[in-house]
């Protein structure tokens, strides 16, 4: 599963392909692009995000050339493409971005669909709701690593259908050709913060 | 064809010749006449006068706007009716016809016989028409514009002598050749005979010696044969008028294999389809989809119509479906890369699915551009059409992962980067930083482009790695969030 699957030695939980899983948090978008790994993926979201993902930055991390990138101003549309994404099976995951949680039924939809096409789908959601039908969630925040040139990333698993919940701290360490990846187990998992209101 | 415009607006079912009428055109800042009626010329009115002078002459004048497009369209329909008089025809100018009936004139009982049944012909789809017949298509030409009888016919071996009372404008040259040559006193073909070819390449360019050696024969001048694009269109008309969706998918399915069968004879494929539906009302839809690459699968385009074909309004029912390739390439089968042929073509279908719905416009691909600055070392393109894009260099210095802002930053303690300023409604302090990395403007916009900047990588004390900016000629300085690294 995707460059997360060098760390099988390690005890972390990834994400399964096959289902839709819900990343939040501020080192979301990174956490989707190491689980998502090697093969075509699809970009989905508002024009903004799309246009602010930089293909030199990401190049460090991915090919650009096995992107594609749909922008939706409409949360139905991106919610469409979404799904004939993932049913279609031609992309191996399908990153989107959405305000919110989409509900239980367009969640349900989308499990279905991943599930058809076998792949993986993974939604950076900006404010998570309390109820969600994905498979895991994840909240990712970014921590100070002791190395400068390497990136720490606190893993918060705090919801998962098929096994234990935990949380991880993620070192990422850019090497020659690869990324080394290397997780610790760091406590309890963080939910979260509930938005209230706006 | 001197009034091919108003000819064709009379065929749109305008009564033009009721009126005097003309067409206007916006030239040279004023709204002129392009091309004017019988009526009107009897009246004094010509193409190229002004629509203001033109009324105060006729006050009656009715006019229309000029649409070249359709013109042209409709000359080179003409062109692909006259080839049932000789497989060599080709347009000339925006008005004329010029066929190439060597070996052809006695299917129509010889030269006059001929001529008179093209005049008849054209005057029966309500042209008015000018023709003239000789050895070359320079001198044809002058004979049909400038015959003056409009079935001026001249012998072969004769065009020298019959040509020298034309004025020069019968030949193709330049305003400004024709104004040299009438302030030298050569009004007339025939002026011209007596001089030698280099003085006259000397005074008005080589170009109009060649034209003139064209016009006798001395230079080869063929009639280029326009060969027609093939069409791809196919029509179903039905005994009763359908409604039901099967009986639509089935017509479509007809006419698609249909189709694909003439795009594979021709090795051409397809990027647009168009299906018309006629109503019994006569009312109509278009439905059209798009495809990611030029294809000939009748599959692929069957399920690309089935997202739209459930929305047609089939009112009291469908008499006729048309579809046709709105637009096709030559069709190249390559395997486009390792990841199987099969795996690329089922992502052109799911480009080809979500550009249907939301515009091909919305389905996008990076490509990197030549730029120093990081917002604009790539671009957004679309990626339908695109064989796979060109893989990114990696960058000579660090970029982050996600542009923001600029987002101003509030200082709560300054230093060059701040030890700690506020983002977001959020503290940040500095653990420590990489830095300045100076990205200067695009000099060769001039003071078009930005300002330099100052950029540095800095690690938070909070976890997130920020990329801060600030303009170095500024003081005090004002620092900006202009990206976030992983």
């Amino acid at each position: 599963m995707g460059v997360m699957s060098d760390l099988a030695g390690t005890d972390i939980i990834y994400p399964e392909r096959g289902r839709v899983h819900e990343l939040s948090g501020m080192s979301a978008d990174m956490v989707a692009l190491l689980a998502a790994g090697e093969g075509q993926k699809l970009l989905c979201g508002p024009p903004g995000w799309i246009a602010s993902i930089h293909p030199e930055g990401l190049s460090l991390y991915a090919d650009p050339a096995q992107f594609l990138q749909i922008s939706c101003p409409l949360k139905a549309d991106a919610l469409w493409s979404t799904e004939t994404a993932l049913r279609s099976g031609s992309v191996d995951s399908v990153i989107a971005w959405f305000d919110s949680t989409p509900d239980l039924t367009s969640f349900r939809r989308l499990q279905l669909a991943a599930r058809e096409g076998h792949s993986l789908g993974l939604l950076i959601v900006a404010r998570p709701a309390v109820s969600s039908a994905a498979e895991t969630r994840w909240h990712c925040l970014p921590a100070r690593p002791e190395n400068n040139d390497s990136t720490l990333i606190h893993l918060s698993l705090h919801k998962n259908k098929k096994g234990t919940i935990g949380s991880w701290n993620l070192h990422v360490k850019r090497a020659k050709s690869h990324l080394d990846l290397d997780a610790a187990p760091a406590g309890e998992p963080r939910r979260p913060d509930r938005h209230t209101g706006r | 064809m001197p009034r091919l415009p108003v000819n064709r607006a009379g065929r749109t079912g305008i009564p033009v010749d009721d009126w005097l009428f003309a067409l206007t055109q916006e030239e040279k800042g004023a709204v002129r006449l392009s091309c004017v009626n019988h009526h009107a010329s009897k009246a004094g009115l010509a193409a190229g006068m002004s629509l203001t002078d033109a009324r105060a002459i006729a006050p009656a004048l009715v006019t229309l706007p000029a649409e070249p497009r359709k013109d042209a369209a409709f000359l080179s329909a003409l062109q692909r009716w006259a080839e049932k008089f000789s497989p060599w025809t080709a347009c000339d100018g925006a008005d004329g016809l010029i066929l190439n009936i060597t070996g052809c004139a006695h299917l129509f009982g010889g030269e006059e016989a001929m001529l008179a049944l093209i005049r008849q012909e054209l005057a029966d789809f309500s042209i008015d028409a000018m023709a003239g017949i000789a050895d070359t298509k320079g001198a044809a030409r002058a004979a049909a514009r400038f015959g003056g009888t409009g079935r001026t016919i001249i012998a072969p071996g004769e065009a020298r002598a019959a040509l020298a009372p034309y004025p020069v404008e019968a030949m193709v040259a330049d305003d400004k050749t024709l104004f040299d040559l009438k302030r030298l006193g050569l009004t007339s073909i025939g002026d011209l005979y007596g001089l030698k070819s280099a003085e006259l390449a000397r005074r008005v360019g080589f170009g109009f010696v060649r034209g003139f050696e064209k016009l006798f024969g001395s230079a080869a001048d063929p009639v280029i044969a326009q060969t027609a694009r093939p069409t791809y269109s196919a029509r179903m008309s039905f005994p009763d008028p359908i409604g039901l969706i099967d009986d639509v998918e089935e017509a479509l399915r007809r006419l698609t294999a249909q189709i694909c069968k003439r795009l594979v004879e021709h090795d051409d494929g397809a990027r647009a389809f168009e299906l018309t539906f006629q109503r019994t009302d006569k009312t109509g839809t278009i439905l059209s989809i798009g495809l990611a690459r030029p294809s000939q699968t009748p599959d692929l385009v069957i399920r690309q119509f089935a997202q739209k074909i459930t929305r047609v309004d089939a009112g009291l029912g469908i008499d006729v479906m048309r579809l046709r390739a709105t637009v096709t390439e030559p069709f190249r089968p390559v395997q486009q890369s390792f990841a199987g042929p099969q795996k690329q073509s089922e992502l052109e279908e799911l480009i080809a699915t979500l550009g249907n719905r939301l515009g091909f416009d919305r389905v996008l691909r990076w490509e990197p551009v030549s730029s120093h600055l990081p917002r604009r070392s790539f671009r957004l393109v679309s990626a339908a059409g695109k064989a796979r894009s060109v893989s990114f260099e990696p960058p000579a210095s660090l970029r982050p992962l996600t542009m923001v802002g600029p987002d101003l930053v509030e200082i709560t303690a300054p230093g060059r980067p701040p030890k700690g300023f506020v983002w977001r409604g959020e503290g940040f302090q500095t653990a420590s930083a990489k830095g300045p990395e100076r990205i200067g403007h695009e000099w060769w916009l001039g003071t078009q482009g930005d300002a330099i900047r100052d950029y540095w990588s800095v690690q938070t004390c909070q976890g997130p790695r920020l990329w801060l900016s600030t303009r170095p000629d500024l003081k005090p300085s004002i620092w900006e969030v202009a990206g976030v690294f992983p």
